[in-house]
């Protein structure tokens, strides 16, 4: 195990108390509580932690935070493996296990390293020179030598095992960032009494607070921090979420974020969710989401241990470690020198201060009081070392070189960016600052303000003052009652820091813009001589700001690059449009909890339990879960079992559970209009006590649906629809009675589940029936015939009995409401026994209706009309119903359409598939000679072959003729027999019966 | 004929009556065998028969009367709720009183009635629920139609601990129940029947 060289003795917010193990490529490492992997991995003087993503760079960390481009790691191990997880938002736990990615065999000798080599031809926009010719290398080779060679981490190939879940959240302030300024306003806003969500990336609050020497309301930052935390904490109004990173800004102010619940913890979480995607819903919000330091762009700048220089203070001070034993400092504003005296605090080494500016200001002083040289009008010019740096070669900004500095670690400080990643999300274009060198947000347009650094702010008592404001002005904003004589938080004055533009210190090098993309200086200038002189166009052709870290150290660099070989200023060239999500989200998160079987809901029917104990093999069936066949034992197949079932319908009688069928009562003394104008043919003479056969078109003229409708009452209707549409046909009739036709008294609701159905089918239907219900209703001919209905009492319950069939046979469908079902169903069952009953399952079904002839769902493709389906005569005359004006088009009504025929093979040995295209050349079967295609088949016992329903061009005329059908997925051509869709009992005498 | 057994869309669960007692963080109840009818006013009768109810025409809040409870769903429609005539009754009974002035489905079979309770309830309908429930908003007696784990389902605020009851149609039930067990598993969940 190795010691923690780097660690400093004292110092940093981390629990030395609770020393945690962990593993990176496989060596122990001890760290503690407190720390991540980046600072653990730091205080173990382990600097190198990845490859870069085109050249194999070798890269360490470059920050403390989210926006991290360089250190980027496989996490944990197995089916819990994450690529790409950045090593400065790893929380330690014990037991830890990282991995670097993209590097072969090891990160210490990567052999793709020699990428390097090629660099030349690896410039921007290689893809599109290097890899044109032959195109048919592209997929074949070149891709896959890509892939290969340019990446990051692997993702796991096992199923996840973790769970996601997700929340909503609703507020009148949502505060973004608990840095200074954001804590400030949830306090304001709290305290106003208004409905506040803060959101923190981080485990902690507090930002970029500097806890060893910012001082607050004449407290130390820690005390105030805590003394905040437990106030919001206290306020029932606030809620603190930590770990929590705002990824999107969405219209009407609803935001994305995403809350790390046990990323932080060793797996497994029992029954938490490893991570909540949270849609927060916010009446204001305040964004304090603080500023990215810039890195300077100079040659070899990406050497592990050049770190921006806010994260060399933030090793310091938060996590008690030295990234170098040696740290050289180059700046261009004040900020570094903080860097400088709170390494020199800690006793590290700051052998030179690298400042631009030719004249710095007052703490240039400071410095030399403190033995720290410092260097005016200097620049870095290079740093150097193998797998990490050992010099920096300084230079004058005439580029005349000054002298090799020896050390470990190079803070850098090319100034800041303000966050305005969420503004920009907002649709506000961020607009230039001269004054801060940066991009700050412009007027909102959205329920929105900025506060503190993200505005530009970085004094803390202005970003305390501002973010005071912002949680008033955004609680008042929300209709809270503010007072008016609440104080900000208060600190002492900062003199306002100065900055010079050092875009790229000279040099002929790889000078890093972009790290996580590799894109280079020098690649820009060459996206702009190759013509790409918008911002937008630099960005794709170089991929500038395009990784998965959003360019947040990158973009002003690389704009402020474009800019200089355009000539132009940057607010010229302006910036490119943010976009969500700000940090990435794993794709589990947005599944949540709706994966697997849970990936929709699954409906069953009141009968599903009397299935399940038949032993039936269910089919999904939109959200229904339905019985598709019931073998009888375990050696029946399918295929035997829908013969079997399918032939004991027409030899004795069958059971079927026809529940799914969506049902819809319509009352009103308009209901009978209202259905008129539904469905293609007239139900308003319908008499009461009759169901009638109903096909309703779109307003386009295709078939819509279909159903059978009975009437109970002249106010009153029970209109039935098929399973899969259901849901469509009620608000398609939602939509009829509020907008289309608003003067018809009419209401209806769904009755789908308040009635379960069976239907019983075939000869001995009616013996079956009887017996079952004890008689309790006469289905004789006379009393109840063929689409008759009648209501009855069954064991106290209200049941329908409807004369109707789909099979062709003397059949019943019986509705009772739905804690009857089950019983119903045994019941029917147990007298079946008598007659030979079988239960038949959806497929059987399907081959009793085809031998009909018919249409169902697959007929009803939504590309098809009545005329197709040889359903033309059931269109009225003498009433306008949706869909007529349209179905009279020239299109629409020709007679060359693809209609409705039945298909028989020559070869009754030969079976039919669903799909196959019908030509009358077997040997020119193309697109252009398909005279249309086979719609369902079945291996009909009555017929004692396969048969089926296919639409065919003139398919009317062709009757006898014979075709082929063919399948050229499964190589299959078959000779068929064009015939009349109806297979089985033509004249309609069994179902009379 | 077989033995006759009418179920309810959970029954199947076996769930027993609660003791009341528990810690947990969620208490999950069945409620079968409500009485449900949905009423419909006829055009310009929504006064006539809100009157005739004793019930509420306002959007979004429950009408508690001594023997049902109402919640509208929509102008001139509200689903109406009682503890007996799940048989029939209670959908007659409300037709007669509403006379001509509008129609009444019976729907006490089509829908599972589910109470949540416990000191975690907010977290748990928060999951999937996208409508505000904070107290300020959603007052006792609120009542709305949203879709949760793709169910569509009709909430109710019952009291100010508080407690909902969420009515589903039947065949989501035991989807619906496997959700919101699930979702409630983490704050620790009893579960019982009414």
């Amino acid at each position: 195990m190795s010691s923690q060289s780097n660690r400093l003795t004292k110092g940093g917010h981390i629990n030395r108390a609770n020393p945690l193990t962990f593993s990176f490529d496989n060596k122990i490492y001890q760290g503690f509580e407190g720390d991540t992997l980046a600072s653990a991995l730091l205080a173990n003087g382990v600097r190198l932690m990845g490859r870069s993503f085109k050249y194999h760079r070798a890269r360490g960390v470059l920050t403390a935070g989210s926006e991290e481009p360089n250190a980027l790691v496989e996490l944990r191990q197995g089916a819990r493996r994450e690529p790409n997880t950045r090593a400065t938002m790893i929380e330690l736990f014990d037991g830890l296990a990282a991995t670097s990615q993209n590097r072969f065999p090891s990160l210490s000798f990567d052999f793709m390293s020699v990428n390097q080599l090629f660099g030349r031809f690896l410039v921007a926009g290689f893809y599109y020179k290097t890899f044109m010719w032959p195109s048919s290398f592209w997929e074949s080779f070149y891709e896959k030598i890509i892939r290969r060679s340019a990446g990051l981490g692997r993702a796991a190939v096992e199923s996840d095992p973790d769970q996601y879940d997700h929340s909503h959240g609703h507020c009148d302030v949502l505060v973004v960032g608990a840095g200074p300024a954001g804590l400030a306003a949830a306090l304001s806003a709290g305290r106003s009494g208004a409905r506040v969500i803060l959101v923190e990336e981080n485990p902690w609050l507090g930002g970029a607070l500097n806890l060893q020497n910012d001082r607050i309301d004449d407290m130390p930052a820690t005390q105030w921090i805590e003394a905040v935390s437990k106030e919001l904490n206290a306020l029932e109004n606030v809620r603190v979420m930590s770990r929590t990173v705002l990824f999107g800004y969405y219209d009407g102010n609803v935001m994305g974020a995403l809350e790390r619940v046990n990323d932080h913890v060793a797996p497994p979480y029992s029954d938490q969710p490893r991570q909540r995607l949270w849609t927060i819903r916010a009446k204001e919000i305040v964004i304090a989401a603080g500023a990215h330091e810039r890195p300077i762009v100079f040659d070899n700048n990406d050497k592990p241990g050049v770190m921006l220089s806010s994260a060399v203070r933030t090793y310091v001070d938060r996590f008690g470690v030295a990234p170098g034993k040696t740290v050289a400092i180059i700046t261009n504003n004040d900020d570094a020198y903080l860097t400088a005296f709170q390494l020199h605090a800690a006793g590290i080494e700051v052998p030179v201060i690298a400042d631009a500016r030719v004249n710095p200001g007052d703490l240039v002083e400071k410095a030399r009081e403190l033995g720290i040289r410092v260097e005016t009008d200097c620049l870095p010019h290079e740093a150097q070392g193998y797998l990490g740096v050992t010099n920096l070669l300084l230079q004058r900004s005439d580029g005349s070189l000054i002298e090799k500095i020896a050390c470990d670690c190079i803070a850098v400080s090319g100034g800041y960016s303000p966050n305005v990643h969420l503004v920009s999300q907002s649709g506000v274009r961020p607009v230039w600052d001269e004054k801060i060198l940066g991009f700050i947000p412009d007027t909102p347009i959205r329920a929105e303000r900025s506060a503190g650094a993200c505005k530009g702010t970085y004094d803390l008592a202005g970003c305390l003052g501002e973010g005071h404001e912002a949680g008033l002005a955004a609680a008042k904003a929300a209709g809270i009652a503010v007072a008016k004589s609440a104080v900000a938080p208060q600190a002492g004055p900062q003199p306002q820091s100065s900055i010079v533009a050092v875009w790229r210190s000279p040099g002929k090098g790889k000078a890093f813009v972009d790290f996580q993309n590799d894109v280079t200086a020098a690649d820009i200038d060459l996206a702009h001589r190759e013509g790409m002189v918008s911002i937008e166009h630099s960005k794709r052709y170089t991929t500038l700001g395009m990784a998965t870290d959003q360019g947040k150290t990158s973009n002003v660099n690389g704009l402020a690059l474009l800019a200089r070989a355009r000539g132009e200023d940057i607010p010229t060239v302006g910036t490119t449009r943010y976009r969500p999500p700000y940090s990435p989200v794993a794709i589990g998160a947005f599944a949540g909890h709706e994966r697997g079987v849970h990936f929709q809901p699954t409906r069953l029917t009141a009968m599903h339990r009397a299935h399940e104990r038949l032993g039936a093999v269910f089919v999904e069936v939109g959200q229904w879960l339905r019985p598709r066949y019931y073998p009888i034992n375990d050696k029946e197949t399918m295929t035997q079992a829908i013969w079997r079932e399918a032939d004991m319908v027409r030899k004795t009688v069958g059971m079927c559970d026809v529940s799914t069928l969506g049902k819809i009562e319509v009352f009103g003394p308009d209901a009978a209009e209202f259905l008129n104008r539904l469905y293609i043919n007239g139900f308003a003479k319908l008499p009461v006590g009759k169901a009638r056969y109903g096909l309703m078109l779109r307003e386009d003229g295709h078939v819509f649906d279909d159903g059978t409708t009975s009437r109970l009452a002249e106010d009153h209707y029970f209109m039935t629809t098929t399973t899969a549409n259901a849901a469509g046909v009620l608000s398609h009739m939602d939509y009829c009675a509020q907008v289309v036709w608003p003067e018809l008294d009419v209401a209806f609701c769904s009755a789908t589940e308040q009635w379960c159905g069976v239907a019983v089918a075939g000869p001995r239907a009616r013996d079956v029936l009887t017996a079952a219900f004890d008689g309790a209703i006469d289905m004789s001919n006379e009393v109840l015939a063929f689409m008759g209905v009648k209501e009855f009492t069954w064991n106290g319950a209200t049941a329908r009995i409807f004369r109707i069939s789909f099979s062709g046979e003397l059949a019943f469908e019986v509705n009772v409401p739905w804690g009857y079902g089950e019983a119903m169903w045994e019941s029917i069952y147990a007298a079946g026994k008598d007659f030979d009953l079988i239960p038949y399952g959806t497929e059987a079904l399907g081959v009793l209706r085809i031998e009909k002839g018919h249409v169902a769902g697959n007929e009803l493709d939504g590309r098809t009309t009545a005329q197709d389906m040889g359903l033309g005569r059931m269109m009225s005359s003498k009433k306008p119903y949706i869909g007529l004006p349209l179905s009279q088009r020239e299109g629409m009504a020709d007679e060359m359409r693809p209609r409705l025929v039945g298909l028989k093979p020559v070869d009754t040995k030969n079976r039919l598939r669903g799909g196959a295209h019908l030509v009358d050349d077997k040997n020119n079967a193309t697109h252009e000679t398909s005279l249309g295609w086979v719609t369902s088949v079945g291996d009909s016992p009555a017929i004692g072959s396969w048969i089926g329903l296919a639409y065919l061009k003139d398919g009317p005329n062709r009757h006898g003729e014979r075709i082929f059908a063919v399948y050229p997925l499964k190589d299959e051509v078959v000779e068929v027999e064009i015939c009349d869709p109806v297979f089985f009992d033509a004249k309609g005498e069994r179902l009379h019966g | 004929m077989a033995e006759f057994n009418i179920v309810t869309p959970l029954s199947h669960l076996g769930l027993v009556a609660g003791k009341g007692t528990s810690s947990a963080g969620v208490l999950l109840a069945d409620r079968p065998g409500l009485a449900i009818a949905q009423v419909f006013a006829k055009k310009g009768k929504t006064a006539a028969v809100a009157k005739k109810l004793g019930i509420s025409a306002e959007p979004c809040v429950a009408t508690s009367h001594e023997n049902y409870t109402a919640l509208p769903l929509s102008p001139g429609q509200w689903m109406l709720f009682a503890t007996t005539g799940a048989d029939g009754s209670f959908q007659r009974l409300l037709e007669k009183q509403i006379g001509k002035n509008g129609y009444v489905s019976e729907q006490s079979h089509s829908r599972a009635a589910i109470r949540i309770s416990g000191a975690k309830v907010l977290d748990v309908l928060s999951k999937e629920c996208r409508l505000d429930l904070h107290s300020s908003v959603a007052d006792v007696g609120f009542c709305a139609q949203t879709t949760m784990s793709g169910v569509g389902v009709l909430m109710h605020k019952i009291d100010d601990s508080p407690t909902f009851d969420l009515v589903v149609f039947a065949g989501f039930a035991d989807s619906f129940w496997h959700w919101i067990t699930q979702a409630s598993a983490e704050y620790g969940v009893e579960l019982s029947r009414d």
